[in-house]
């Protein structure tokens, strides 16, 4: 991008109010920026710079978000665009209303350039099980963005936009924020509506913001976070400026780091991110705590038994009848496993298998219901660790990212998650936020969590340490 | 180590799910889920004997009143097929579609 040009939201927004620049000017170079880039990248399913340039013509330079483009995850609903999933079951599927969190986005101001590729159905951590294209890494164009939510990530980092949404089931906002080099912020569970997202794992998902700075994650949550009556999962909370919130120290913050964790096999640049993280909390004013989670390492595991038993129940609604691709049969029997298996990629089916047998009879209580234990105690045991601790940091992930087509074993894709599935076990909070490169020049991201409703004191530590790691503030 | 998954239980359960196995899929998928049911399965050594299952916080219900929603043909918009503003669907109570 041109060096003139706002490099965040925030520098965006304050151009924009000070007419040094218009939404349309700026769109205009977003558009440069993908008809040049887009080709190699690939982080959208469907593009909409047309109407896009209208709304950004007709964009209100005092909106919280004044015109600014922000791309949106392809799971997300926008009225009368498509809405696939990445899934061939729903290539053709048009949304007929748009999700509350973009009406509130498009309300503020956001001008949508695009739908953004994701792993079908959010599931998968590369961007690779999309059913029509993988996304490719603006940082290396031969590796993943990560996943699921990799074309948003991937449209931030080469901005295509300066914000994106995402859903996080178990990382897929983390993991590839942390691939691609942007921010990425997993709200607390009933934080932000998830009416219009298409669902995967219900207890677990959330819809989350994807920036280039942890203060612009924070203007997004601004807007992002409202009591919505069509969500009855959606919690009423006081109001809560989180840009405001936003501290200069961590001058008497507990940073916790989770002892269990240390054992893990993880790359070299990436461990020595979390000394340099941890040294900058100290230098802030933070003091550092030993927390102890004795199961933490049973998340990975009971993840992966809650998360495809819930995907096997929500997918149930893809027959061929209401929705979607339709296979004709010889009955509806036929006509549902017909079109289920011509519309689901391998991924999809594999964890509705799964989820399927673990909730079969003779099955259930020694796999769903010993997982859901195991959910108990994990959150029980993150909940007293953050009453010791107003923070836990940890890796984003084990690695950076990987090249295209080099991890084919599901087992090994799903050990990617290890850091980010807690928060989502548990419901809490967490971000993670870029912290340097390694020796290859790829992105490091790592990742704090905090206690349930702790949000904008949990941005708040992220900020200081990403601004004391480098990033812009 | 005893078989988690076999070929019976893998089609029991593709029925269930309403997912057919072609014979091609069959190897692989059974490799893949007998590997992942078995690493998911070392939860059983976990000891949850003292963990109580919390209920489940209140959801806030609203008050049910009624409000505008979509209309009936945005609802079912997305329908493969549709007739006099219904779904069409094969017979399911047996004999000839109409």
């Amino acid at each position: 991008m041109n060096s003139g040009l706002p490099r965040t939201l925030e520098q965006y927004r304050r151009a924009v109010r000070a007419h040094e620049l218009s939404a349309e000017e700026y769109l205009d170079e977003t558009r440069r920026l993908i008809e040049r880039d887009e080709p190699q990248v690939r982080a959208f399913l469907h593009l909409r710079l047309d109407a896009a340039h209208s709304d950004a013509q007709a964009a209100d330079p005092t909106s919280p978000l004044a015109g600014a483009p922000i791309a949106i995850k392809d799971n997300i609903m926008m009225a009368g665009e498509r809405c696939t999933c990445g899934s061939r079951i729903l290539e053709h599927y048009v949304a007929p209303y748009s999700a509350t969190v973009v009406q509130s986005l498009l309300a503020a101001g956001a001008v949508v350039p695009g739908k953004t590729n994701c792993d079908e159905f959010a599931m998968g951590s590369s961007t690779e099980n999309s059913a029509f294209f993988p996304t490719h890494n603006p940082a290396d164009l031969i590796r993943v963005p990560g996943g699921s939510s990799g074309g948003s990530t991937a449209a931030v980092a080469a901005g295509f936009a300066l914000g994106a949404i995402g859903s996080d089931t178990g990382g897929s906002v983390r993991q590839p924020a942390a691939f691609c080099g942007v921010v990425g912020f997993k709200p607390t569970y009933g934080r932000v509506s998830r009416y219009g997202l298409v669902a995967f794992g219900s207890s677990l998902d959330c819809i989350g913001p994807i920036a280039r700075s942890v203060r612009d994650t924070a203007i997004m949550m601004n807007v992002m976070a409202v009591h919505d009556p069509k969500d009855a999962t959606s919690v009423r909370r006081p109001h809560v400026d989180f840009e405001a919130s936003l501290q200069p120290t961590l001058a008497g913050r507990r940073v916790g780091i989770i002892r269990e964790l240390q054992g893990l096999d993880v790359q070299p640049e990436i461990a020595a991110a979390m000394e340099a993280a941890c040294e900058a909390a100290l230098k802030s004013g933070a003091s550092l705590v030993d927390v102890s989670l004795p199961h933490i390492l049973s998340a990975l595991p009971a993840y992966y038994i809650i998360a495809p038993a819930e995907c096997s129940a929500n997918l149930g609604r893809f027959d061929g009848v209401r929705y979607g691709l339709h296979e004709g049969g010889r009955d509806m029997t036929e006509t549902y496993s017909r079109t289920r298996n011509a519309g689901f990629g391998t991924e999809v089916k594999r964890r509705i298998l799964i989820g399927a047998f673990v909730l079969s009879a003779g099955y259930y209580d020694a796999y769903y219901k010993k997982a859901s234990s195991v959910r108990q105690l994990i959150t029980d045991e993150l909940d007293a660790a953050l009453e010791s601790a107003d923070v836990l940091l940890t890796p984003t992930t084990p690695t950076t990212a990987f090249r295209i087509g080099a991890v084919t074993d599901p087992l090994e894709m799903y050990k990617a998650d290890v850091f980010t599935i807690p928060a989502n076990l548990a419901g809490v909070p967490a971000v993670s936020f870029p912290a340097g490169k390694d020796a290859a020049g790829l992105p490091i991201g790592l990742q704090l969590m905090g206690p349930r409703w702790s949000d904008a004191e949990l941005l708040s530590s992220a900020n200081v340490l990403f601004t004391a790691l480098g990033g812009e503030s | 180590m005893a078989t988690i998954i076999d070929k019976v239980t893998l089609e029991h359960v593709a029925s269930l799910a309403r997912l057919e196995i072609t014979p091609e899929e069959e190897e692989p998928l059974l490799g893949d889920l007998e590997r992942i049911l078995g690493h998911v399965a070392q939860l059983s050594s976990v000891d949850t004997s003292a963990i109580v299952s919390k209920r489940p916080a209140m959801t806030e219900l609203r008050p049910d009143d009624p409000r505008e929603g979509l209309t009936r043909e945005e609802g079912l918009g997305g329908a493969p097929a549709m007739r006099d503003g219904f779904v069409v669907v094969r017979n399911v109570m047996g004999g000839e579609d109409e």
